[in-house]
């Protein structure tokens, strides 16, 4: 049973609402539409008309992109908790040998912040400042306190810009690398 | 009973709802206002988030279907859920005697 003009358009709303990975948000769908079309058979074996029985439906479950917000805020908490030990353990390892005097290859250090803060916002686009501080803090932190290296600040600026072009291209419609989905 | 008053208690009425029967989201629902006699009233959307979170927690597991001639999504409480379960029952029972005790004692004054 394929859902009626009405219900695609709250599917579709829906749907642009999801930042969630491409098959994740079409399982969340497909389980939508399905319970639409029950409290659609609902409204009718109530006595409702048709397009009644949609409204109903519609009404009953709640308006779409609210539900979206709680889906990606609930997938955003447990992807930042799955992301961020790790992103703090790279930035601290980072910073350590960026910090080193025998490490002078500042074009390198800057590349990683900006591809690994890239990365992780491509991943997580909700959160880009909490990438940007989680591997570019602890540049300054170790060179300042260490060397004495105001320079170092210049690794949070790069950061912050490799955190927001990761969250902007994920919100213009780069997949972040593959991943395994399900259903 | 508003959205917000069942903010809280929505896991624990899920895995209750699922306890010894696997169900999709629909049934689930129908369960809790069946069971609850239409007492709770909340947007019907809100269940699939925290069903979906208490599958990533491992209290659910969930497998699709296709027994009606639509796909499915099927829940069913896992081990973990059942312990959970049982664990937040008796929390639940506990904070309902204890608020009842004290509406009771107010009431009496």
């Amino acid at each position: 049973m394929s859902a009626s003009p009405v219900f695609e358009s709250y599917l579709q709303e829906l749907r642009q609402g999801l930042q969630l990975y491409p098959g994740n948000k079409l399982a969340v769908l497909e389980e939508v539409q399905d319970h639409l079309l029950a409290a659609y058979e609902r409204e009718m074996r109530a006595g409702c008309a048709p397009a009644q029985a949609e409204q109903r439906a519609l009404a009953a479950f709640g308006e779409p992109r609210a539900l979206a917000r709680h889906f990606v805020a609930q997938k955003s908490r447990a992807r930042v908790r799955l992301l961020l030990p790790l992103a703090l353990l790279l930035g601290f390892a980072l910073a350590y040998v960026d910090s080193r005097p025998s490490w002078d290859d500042t074009g390198v250090s800057a590349l990683v912040v900006l591809c690994t803060t890239g990365l992780l916002s491509l991943l997580e686009p909700t959160r880009p400042w909490l990438w940007a501080l989680a591997i570019g803090a602890w540049f300054p932190l170790l060179s300042i306190s260490l060397n004495g290296n105001y320079g170092s600040l210049m690794a949070v600026l790069i950061a912050f810009l490799g955190a927001g072009s990761g969250s902007l291209a994920r919100r213009l419609g780069v997949k972040p690398p593959a991943r395994a989905v399900r259903p | 009973m508003s959205h917000e008053a069942l903010k809280g208690h929505l896991d624990l009425l899920l895995l209750s709802a699922l306890k010894g029967h696997s169900a999709h989201g629909y049934a689930v629902l129908e369960r809790l206002r069946e069971r609850s006699s239409s007492t709770f009233d909340l947007p019907e959307g809100t269940i699939y988030p925290a069903l979906h979170r208490l599958e990533a927690a491992g209290l659910l597991v969930s497998h699709w279907s296709e027994a009606t001639g639509r796909r499915r999504r099927v829940y069913q409480l896992t081990p973990k859920g059942r312990r959970a379960l049982s664990k937040r029952r008796q929390e639940w029972r506990l904070f309902a005697r204890g608020i009842e005790a004290v509406l009771d004692q107010g009431a009496a004054t």
